[in-house]
């Protein structure tokens, strides 16, 4: 009785993991990646400073699509709260940079 | 890719020097798990000290000579290597001997656990390539961190500024200031390097558990608890998603390892410096590391009779718990959640709430299933079926695992009934996670706790 314990543990792990790798290709929509909006950020370099802060105005876009564009454009530091020299602005999905003259910040 | 080759070979040589001052009695795979786990943390800790120091102006080239300087210095700091006697004993030696049952049964499980092994690796692999940058976590936290102390070394406390405060920038450094090392070494961001790191964290925690349950319970007992890790599908998940959980819970699994084995030999103190080094990198991963190597700490010196032994243990953990000290200093000490846990003036009201207890019960029960078709039922019907088995030594060291898994749990369940965040969100986020953090030592706890396979497949004789 333990002997067969002992073969069908081992078995039923076994099975757990082929079972995963059969079912791999039907669940790889569980994950998304970011590339494609990353991209779309680093595409904003270039008009960007190197360092230091600039603004960040969403204009309806989800925290990720922040977050993605913080990753995208670090070292920069993108604040939400108020106008900066430079500003990331998202509208209807397109990202862009506007700048600010008169900014105080 | 040349680049990341060798910044591991170097991560690598230090770990190894390092780890061989203890090395003695420690199985040879566990040993190479340890070496890539020491040297990968501590080269992040030696990145840091190069940024916060300011030598990062001098270029990488300088960095990159120490590295490579502390390989021979570490070694001659070590153990002389001992002459080999000629022939030497046939102790230790993988001697496989078994009854024709046995034999089959062994070869059939190994046959089993390969084809387990290549499947999960696969599976690993198919996944990682569908997020390269890894899940939620892997962005906005670990790869944005090492993304600052790469692409601009000489502001890289821009990472700490008010506006970044939801990127947690209390969280220790290991993962992005190994990630960022490695870059490096590279010359540029490559991210396979993050993939390949969590791929090491993942397959060496699985490695260093069934390595240690190997030795203190048998080859075929070890295996088993293999299929168990292997089987756990939250684990890879977490793994591929590139979460600190991973590398946190092969720290954990490291450093009860080191102790299990130190309380199984008893003659060779040294072994505590590697258990105080790996909590202490725990603590250098992730905050709730910090909680695991206090708790460790303290039961050692609770219940350790052996006093003189736990200087190994401070020994080992200092270097790492000074700049873990230095960082939440001259870096970033406020951590949200434990603020609000403990500092929050609604905490009282909180605590004394009879409803966060039972919502936080149902959901310790509902979130328990880790993936896979073994589970914890499965577990329980196969320890129930074999049965307990344990020598006196082997129960004290599985007393202070369990210890610490208690208590660990405990903290946890804690700072979920005094947290003034929404608990919904928090248990949704983090619950299966912690289970995943520590569920390699509850494994390894089950199966040096159940009677030895290799025992039960020889009849009794063992």
């Amino acid at each position: 009785m333990r002997s067969l314990a002992v073969v069908v543990f081992a078995a039923v792990g076994c099975y757990s993991v082929i079972n995963l790798l059969i079912g791999a290709e039907g669940s790889k929509a569980c994950f998304s990646d970011i590339s494609a909006i990353e991209n779309e950020y680093r595409a904003l370099k270039s008009e960007l400073p190197g360092r230091g802060t600039v603004g960040y105005e969403a204009g309806g876009a989800g925290s990720k699509e922040y977050f993605v564009a913080e990753y995208a454009l670090c070292p920069l530091v993108l604040d939400r709260d108020g106008p900066h020299e430079y500003n990331v602005r998202v509208d209807e999905g397109r990202a862009s940079v506007v700048k600010n003259e008169g900014a105080a910040r | 890719m040349t680049g990341y080759i060798v910044s591991l070979f170097i991560a690598y040589g230090i770990g190894h020097m390092v780890v061989r001052i203890a090395a003695s009695g420690v199985p040879r795979v566990l040993r190479i798990c340890l070496s890539f786990g020491t040297g990968i943390g501590l080269t992040s800790c030696l990145y840091f000290w190069w940024l916060l120091s300011g030598a990062c102006k001098y270029g990488f080239t300088a960095y990159f000579a120490a590295e490579l300087l502390a390989i021979p210095v570490l070694y001659a700091l070590g153990p002389r290597p001992a002459v080999k006697c000629a022939g030497g004993t046939a102790k230790g030696r993988a001697v496989f001997r078994f009854e024709r049952k046995r034999a089959a049964v062994m070869v059939l499980t190994v046959i089993l656990f390969v084809a387990a092994l290549i499947s999960s690796l696969a599976v690993f692999v198919i996944f990682s390539s569908v997020i390269p940058n890894g899940e939620w976590d892997a962005y906005s936290i670990w790869n944005l961190h090492a993304r600052f102390m790469f692409r601009d070394p000489a502001a890289w406390k821009d990472m700490f500024n008010s506006a970044l405060e939801w990127s947690h920038p209390d969280y220790p450094l290991l993962i992005p200031g190994s990630l960022a090392r490695s870059w490096q070494y590279i010359g540029s961001e490559k991210l396979f390097a993050g993939q390949a790191l969590s791929f090491l964290f993942v397959y060496g925690m699985i490695t260093a558990a069934i390595s240690a349950v190997w030795r203190l319970k048998g080859k075929m007992q070890g295996l088993l608890c293999g299929f168990a890790l292997l089987s756990a599908t939250y684990l890879f998940q977490y793994g591929l998603m590139q979460y600190a959980d991973m590398p946190l819970a092969f720290y954990f699994t490291a450093s009860v390892s080191a102790y299990l084995l130190y309380n199984d030999s008893r003659d060779n103190p040294r072994l505590l410096l590697l258990a105080g080094l790996m909590a202490s990198l725990a603590a250098w991963t992730k905050n709730e590391g910090i909680a695991f190597f206090v708790i460790f700490a303290l039961l050692l010196l609770i219940l350790e009779k052996k006093r003189s032994d736990l200087k190994y243990f401070v020994a080992g953990a200092l270097p790492v718990i000074i700049t873990l000290t230095c960082f939440k200093i001259t870096c970033s000490f406020s951590n949200d959640i434990f603020m609000g846990a403990f500092l929050d003036p609604g905490n009282l009201s909180r605590l004394t709430d009879p409803m966060r207890y039972l919502v936080l019960l149902f959901t310790l029960f509902n979130y328990s299933y880790f993936g896979g078709y073994i589970g914890k039922f499965g577990l329980l019907i196969y320890l129930a079926v074999v049965g307990i088995s344990m020598t006196a030594a082997l129960k004290k060291g599985l007393l202070f695992a369990a210890l610490i898994y208690a208590a660990m749990a405990v903290v946890y369940f804690m700072i979920f009934v005094m947290t003034p965040a929404n608990l919904e969100w928090l248990v949704t986020c983090s619950m299966n996670r912690i289970y995943a953090q520590l569920l390699p030592i509850l494994l390894m706890l089950l199966f040096l706790a159940a009677r030895p396979a290799d025992e039960i497949l020889s009849g009794g004789r063992n």
